[in-house]
This record gives C-alpha cells, structure tokens and sequence, in this order.
C-alpha cells in the first residue's frame, strides 16, 4: 500500500502514498451518492431556493472539491517542514503530526472484519451467546491471541455476563437463537 | 448568588449512595480509558450509551462526566512512566514528564500531573458555575442566523484551525454532513437519501455512528497494527510521591497559566485538549529559556504542571459551552451531547430553564468527580500503570464485542450492525490516513442545526443573504472565525519557512 518515494532529500521526503487515495474515494462516492439521492427524491411541495435540495447540493460539492484537494496533495506531497527547534518533539507533533502510514496487517484486518460480518450473519439464527462468543474469539485472534481455547471461553465467559444482565436483571429482549 | 443556592441544591442531589456510585464507576472507567493507549473517553462514552438508555439520567450523566474528566487525569500516567501517552491530551505533558521519570522522579511528575489535572478542571467548572446561567441565557436570544453563525464558526474550527491539515478536517466534516441529511427532512416531510430503504427514515441512529466510528474503528485499526515492535518499558515509579515545598511553589505558577490557556479553548470547537496543552507547554518552554536556569530537557516540573492543567480546564469549559449553548467542542463533548439527547434532554440556551435540577445536579457530581479522581490518580498512579499489562488482544476483543451488542439492543436491528461494519471500515480508513474524526461527530451534531436554521433565516428574510451577518452577535462569531483562520494560516506558515 504504501508507494513509492519520488525525491531524493532524505531528511525531508515526501512519500507518495497511493492507498491514500481511498479518502478522495470515498469523498467522491459520498457526494456521488448525495447527488444520485438529490435527484431521485420527491420533495413535497415547493420548497422556494433554500428547500430540502439546497443543502444536499452544498454538501456534494464541498465533497468534491475536498475530494479534489486531497487528491492533489496526494500526487505532489509538500516536503515535510523540519522543526524550527531540532531535536523537540513538541513542535514536530503539533506543526506537523501526519505521519505517512506505514504498511497494515491486512490479514488481521481481514479476520477481525469476517468476525463482525459472521456475528452480524448469525446473531439471530443462531443467538447471542454462541455468535457473541464467536465474535470474541475471532477479534482476540485477529489482534494475536495464540491461546485459542481461551479466547473461546472468555468469550463464553462475557457473553454470558452480557447475557445475565442485560436480559436477566433489565428485560432486555437479546435472541436466544438456537439455544433458546 | 443564585448560582451558589442552585449548586448546593445540586449536591443534595447528588449525594445519594446511587449517585456517588456511579460518579465513582465512572472516575475508574474513566481512569483505565485515560492510561490504556487508543482507549479515550469518546469510546468509553459511547460504548456506555446502548447500555445506559434505562438508567436514571442523572446517574449515567455523572458517570458520563466522571469518565471525560478521568481520561484526563489518567492519560498522563503511561506517558509519564512508559513515554506512551494514553491519549493525545497527554503527549505534550509526557515530553518532560518522562524525563523526569529517566532521572528517578517519577512519582513527583505523577503527582504535578494529578495536581495539575485536579487544579484545572476544579477552576474551570468553577468559572462555568458562575458563568454558564449567563452565557445560557444570553443564548436564549439567539434566532436562526445566530445559531447558523455558531454552526459554521463550529465547522471551520474543527475542521480547519486545528487538524493539521485543513483538507483533512473538511473530509471528516463533509462525510459527517452527508451522513446527517439521511432521513425524513424535518420541515418538508421529504424523504432524503433512504433510497426507499425504511429503516434509514428515522435517519442512521446517531449512538450507531458514534460506537462504529469511535470504537469498532479503533478495534479494526489496532488490528491493522499487529505485529509492529512494541518497546514501551515501565519505568519504576517508587520513592517519596509528594511534592517538596519547592516544587509546588515550582508548579504552581504552570498550573495557573495552563488553566489559563485551557479555559478559552473549552469554549472554541477546537477539538479538545491538544491544542491548549502544546501551547501551554510552548509557553512554560519559552518562559524556561529566560530564565536561563530551567531544567527544560531534562525533566521540568513546570512541563508537566502547565499542559496538564491546560487539558482538565478544556474539559471542564467544554462542559459549560456543552450545556449553555448545545455547542459540543470535543469528539467527547459530542458523544456527552448524544447521551443528553438520549435521556429527552437538549443542551443549550433552555436546558439550565427545562431541565435545571439535573444542570445543577451534574455541575455538583464535577466537583465530586474531580475529588474522587484526586484521590484515586495521587497516591495509585503506579498501581494504575499494571493495567497496561492487560492483553491487548482480550481487550479489544472485548471492546468489539460490547460495540457489537449495544448497537443491536439499541433498536434490535440487523441493519443497524451492517451500517455499523461499514461506518467502522470508514473510521479504520480515517485513522490510517490521518483523517479526523471529531469533525464528523460535530457535523453529525450540528448539522441538522446548521441546515434548519439558514432555511428558516433565508424564508424568513426573502432570502436576503444579508440576514445572517446583520446581528451583533453573528458579525462577533465571524470576524472572531476569520481571526482564527488568518492566526492558524500564519502559525503554519511560520513554522514552514522556518528552515528554508
């Protein structure tokens, strides 16, 4: 994910940082999406200049245009700025705290994501504890646990904790699913 | 004083068993939050949300506090003791704060920073005290354009005076606008970006935005994370944790000018505590210099004393502009608004009228909480430290797990978790990249505010434009905001050209 760097002066390189990109992305399908829900809505009467389009209409364009800036500055990156005082921290932090992102572990990304999807799958047909438990699990894999009998039982473990307070002291209707 | 009467009928409020009870889950929670780093306030608020919507209000609302002012005294603690500060707010303080533990001063630099938390967060809620019922009230007159000017001055704040990239904030602030228009348009009945689906008519459930972006995010980052090398190493903290007599006198000017620099930025939605806590330590650093005679680099009691009075006098501000003008200022303040609404509160101008027993109520549980958290962060910070030893893995598996379930019993829907995975992926690709997330929360809030009332000031005038800078009120709000931008430009600038 992360690119390639296109200058030569170490001390202040500014790294290309493709996968930055999403960003924009995502900006430019969120204002995309404003625009398509603009034009397929049926407003109710007339709304005069300022009715329920107005601001959907400002709101795709400040989408775009910072979409647009993004994207910019991710092609032709600003050189990093030095501190003014080498060697403390505190301006480097507050001046100029954006780091360039270093390479993620997708496949924890990956596991700990198809453990929310799988809870969000099974939650009702198959209930609360035995998905919450699953859910559990999977996350403390996904974040490294090597101890996988523990992360089930914990799981279990909080689950049913979950369970006893929320259904048995307040009410609260939780599926039981199969176990129920 | 009416101020004095109501508040002592706020402590007799607050002191039942129940109450006080919660005041002090909350300082524990609060605490463990502040020094576990990624853990904050925000999540914790907004993890406790779902789960707190049967409570009596007052209580939750009190453990809710007890859990902002918390994260702030416990932030310091892994950064003074193992250089990882728990939380943005912390960084600067752990600058000094950790070479004062190198050098075998650890508990005096844990109790400047408990002292300092405790100093400026008692003289701020106590400045609010006095001051909010006016500000509130002030606020009563304000009509559409006042509130429109207050919305865009909380906008370009966020967004722009304070991240570090201009562009940045505004990302976070126009995906925060679009998620808000999605629902029934109030004043039109116009269904708008539902795309015929009805559950989204009610609009996409606020406390789900909040869980997915605060903590499902968070989880999902720290996933990506796994595997980097993780050197922190606790250092002993052992020995005398008081003060000398010279080093309060030492501090105790710092804690003054960091409450000092703390104070106004409650009020400005600048995003919380960071931003008043460097410039507190640029301060005390600058001072250091002069007096030539400073152990600045080494481990100053003074770098310490400032910025961690800086951060409690941002929150306790933050909580007067919350509850006299509805005006969230932090990622955590929005999250508090949330819980305000969740009970059929609103902050803002009519609160201290409709609702000013639970006001009054809260403002004495702050002092409570404030001398709950002295106790708990003086004489235990070392003991506070052990949780760092809890695995990450269990910890964030269990956070999951509770995002997972108060966003499905808030409404029982299936939907509502699907929205939250995919608003958790956004808030995973928002931190990777750096992009903000307190501005999305604030245009969540403040968005429909904003929209509402330039609708209602453009049909009530004829759609002069005119209208929304003819005030007193709305030409203070903006020049103030132009003010700001100019000073962030040229601060930018400054420290651009400075080596070139």
């Amino acid at each position: 994910m992360t690119g390639d760097s296109g200058t030569a002066t170490p001390s202040a390189s500014p790294r290309r940082d493709y996968g930055e990109l999403i960003i924009p992305a995502v900006l430019v399908l969120v204002g995309t999406v404003v625009i398509a829900g603009i034009v397929t809505m049926d407003e109710a009467g007339d709304g005069g200049l300022f009715g329920a389009k107005a601001f959907p209409w400002i709101v795709a364009g400040l989408c775009y245009v910072v979409a647009i800036l993004m994207a910019v500055s991710v092609f032709r990156p600003t050189p990093r700025p030095q501190s003014a005082d080498p060697g403390d921290e505190a301006d480097l932090i507050l001046d100029h705290g954006h780091a360039p992102a270093e390479a993620s572990n997708w496949r924890s990304v990956v596991i700990v994501v198809g453990g929310v999807l799988l809870f969000i799958l099974i939650l009702e047909p198959i209930g609360w504890l035995i998905s919450g438990t699953l859910l559990f699990a999977i996350v403390a894999v996904g974040l490294g646990a090597r101890n996988h009998i523990a992360s089930v039982l914990g799981g279990l473990g909080i689950a049913s904790v979950i369970q006893l307070a929320f259904s048995g002291l307040l009410g609260i209707y939780i599926p039981p699913g199969i176990l129920g | 004083m009416d101020q004095l009467s109501n508040l002592i009928t706020g402590f007799g409020d607050v002191f039942t068993l129940n109450n006080l009870l919660f005041v002090l889950v909350g300082a524990l929670l609060g605490t463990a939050v502040g020094v576990l780093p990624g853990l904050g306030s925000a999540m914790a608020v907004a993890l406790l949300l779902p789960l707190t919507a049967s409570l009596n209000p007052l209580g939750a609302l009190a453990m809710f506090a007890g859990v902002y002012f918390g994260g702030l005294f416990g932030d310091s603690i892994a950064g003074i003791l193992m250089n990882t500060p728990g939380n943005s707010t912390a960084i600067a303080s752990s600058l000094e704060g950790h070479r004062m533990a190198r050098s075998g001063r650890a508990p005096q630099a844990l109790a400047t920073a408990a002292i300092g938390a405790f100093l400026g967060g008692i003289l701020a809620t106590v400045l609010v005290v006095f001051f909010a019922p006016a500000m509130a009230d002030a606020a009563t007159r304000f009509g559409p354009a006042e509130f429109f000017a207050l919305a865009v001055f909380a906008f370009v704040a966020i967004s722009t005076v304070v991240s570090d990239s201009a562009v940045r904030g505004l990302a976070g602030l126009a995906i925060g606008l679009a998620i808000a228009m999605v629902g029934i348009d109030q004043p039109t009945g116009t269904e708008r970006l539902t795309f015929g689906v009805r559950t989204l008519f009610d609009g996409i459930d606020i406390v789900v935005i909040t869980v997915a972006l605060l903590a499902l995010g968070e989880v999902i980052y720290q996933a990506s994370r796994i595997g980097r090398p993780d050197e922190a190493q606790l250092l002993s903290s052992g020995g005398r944790p008081f003060l000398s007599r010279g080093e309060f006198r030492q501090a105790l000017p710092a804690w003054l000018r960091g409450t000092g620099f703390g104070v106004p930025f409650g009020v400005i939605p600048a995003g919380g505590a960071e931003v008043p806590t460097f410039l507190s330590y640029g301060a005390e650093r600058t001072l250091a210099r002069r007096r030539k005679d400073s152990q600045f680099g080494k481990g100053a009691i003074e770098g310490v004393a400032g910025p961690e009075a800086a951060g409690n006098a941002t929150a306790g501000t933050a909580m007067g502009a919350l509850l006299a003008l509805g005006l969230p200022t932090s990622a955590t303040a929005a999250v508090l608004l949330i819980a305000f609404r969740q009970y059929g509160m609103q902050p803002g101008p009519l609160l201290f009228e409709r609702n000013g027993e639970i006001v009054w109520a809260l403002l004495a549980s702050l002092f409570i909480a404030m001398v709950v958290l002295l106790i708990l962060n003086l004489p235990m910070a070392p003991l506070w430290a052990n949780l760092l030893k809890v695995p990450k893995a269990y910890l964030y598996a269990g956070i999951a797990l509770l995002a997972a379930f108060g966003v499905y019993v808030a409404a029982s829907s299936v939907t509502d978790l699907l929205i939250m995975l995919a608003l958790g992926l956004l808030g995973f690709v928002m931190r990777r990249y750096d992009v903000p997330i307190a501005p999305v929360l604030i245009a969540v809030i403040l968005g429909p505010l904003a929209e509402y009332s330039l609708r209602d000031a453009m049909v009530n005038s004829g759609n002069d434009p005119m209208v929304l800078i003819s005030s007193p009120i709305t030409i203070v709000l903006y020049t103030v905001l132009i003010a700001g931008v100019v000073w962030a430009v040229i601060r930018r600038r400054r420290t651009v050209s400075a080596d070139f």
